[in-house]
């Protein structure tokens, strides 16, 4: 029979992996890297699930852990991080529904993401999920004004990135 | 393509990751907790373990001098040990009101302080060593003569003082190109960070 922790976590991981994962390219655009950090995630919000409280909702409290771990994963870059025994075959996924013009564009979506500063970056991925401001504010620890200040600027200057004749 | 910022947030939306199965997922999981369970178990019971067996071994009852001695090298070791689990131990990981900006700064006060136990601490674990050997050595070595005894002693503080130096320096080097980039890029994001 399943503990609640497995029926828990099975349920966080169904909502959330989609948004981990981008979240993981968005930080370490090198595939297998990528998958390396999706694991450690993984690892640290199973862990750790029995520590949660529900004192904050539950997206706010899997990012953080996300984010944080992220930072300190770019931050070591190729060191070896913590491996899960996980099955094999699970790979991140190319991309396969998405057409050629979409990778392209993808790739410079990843690529203006990359150029912004740390804090930038995260606020970027989290408003592509279209995570709500408070949300944002409490992943990031900056005021949730100062999130809405911050958002135009990175919208404008995401636009023009990938646009840059303003076509 | 227009480039626009609903665009963009179908496009990132569009990127899945494969399906897995779940029961093995968290069979890993589990595997993974217990692995690392297993690690840190291991950490904690080693050192009383070497004590253990010195103080086993060492006819530490027969002489002051080597109970004394024993003290000093358990005394190092559970020293050594702290600091260790100090600089790993954190549970900013689990915290949910655990802020970005106190995760940064408890990561760059737990990777600052790894640094400071390998240039700094170390040389004192090495410092109450080589004290606990000589005073040992000087014991069990009492039937050589002098110029014997002078020697090894010698012997032994400078090659043991030779090799903790370049394990020092080895690790402080392993740090330089590990631990100080990933503390300054900590700092930096740090200074980005707005008062909010």
């Amino acid at each position: 029979m399943k503990q609640s922790k497995e029926i828990e976590f099975e349920r966080l991981y169904k909502s959330h992996k989609d948004k981990i994962f981008r979240l993981c390219l968005g930080f370490i655009k090198d595939r297998e890297l990528a998958n390396d950090l999706f694991q450690e995630i993984l690892i640290k919000l199973w862990k750790h699930l029995d520590s949660f409280r529900s004192e904050s909702d539950i997206s706010t409290w899997i990012y953080r852990v996300a984010y944080n771990t992220a930072i300190t994963f770019s931050a070591k870059e190729k060191k070896q991080p913590a491996k899960a025994d996980l099955p094999s075959g699970m790979d991140l996924a190319e991309p396969e529904n998405i057409s050629q013009e979409q990778e392209v564009q993808l790739q410079k979506l990843y690529e203006a993401i990359n150029s912004l500063a740390e804090t930038d970056r995260i606020i970027a991925m989290l408003l592509l999920e279209n995570t709500p401001y408070k949300t944002i504010a409490e992943v990031t620890g900056i005021s949730e004004n100062y999130v809405a200040v911050k958002v135009n600027r990175i919208k404008t200057s995401l636009t023009q990135m990938l646009n840059p004749d303003g076509k | 393509m227009e480039n626009n910022f609903e665009d963009m947030q179908k496009l990132w939306q569009a990127q899945k990751p494969v399906e897995f199965d779940l029961t093995s997922l968290v069979a890993g999981l589990k595997k993974t907790e217990i692995k690392q369970r297993r690690e840190q178990l291991f950490m904690l019971i080693i050192t009383p373990l070497t004590i253990g067996f010195l103080f086993w071994s060492m006819p530490w009852r027969e002489n002051r001098g080597i109970e004394i001695s024993l003290y000093i090298i358990a005394f190092a070791m559970i020293w050594v040990l702290g600091m260790a689990i100090r600089s790993k131990v954190t549970n900013s990981d689990s915290s949910e009101r655990f802020s970005n900006e106190e995760y940064l700064k408890t990561q760059i006060a737990k990777l600052s302080y790894r640094y400071q136990i390998a240039k700094k601490y170390m040389y004192g674990y090495t410092f109450l060593l080589l004290l606990a050997l000589n005073i040992s050595y000087y014991i069990l070595l009492e039937p050589l003569s002098t110029i014997t005894r002078v020697g090894i002693h010698l012997a032994l503080t400078l090659s043991l003082t030779g090799f903790m130096h370049w394990q020092i320096r080895r690790k402080v080097k392993k740090y330089d190109l590990e631990l100080k980039p990933m503390i300054e890029q900590m700092k930096a994001m740090l200074d980005q960070k707005p008062e909010s």
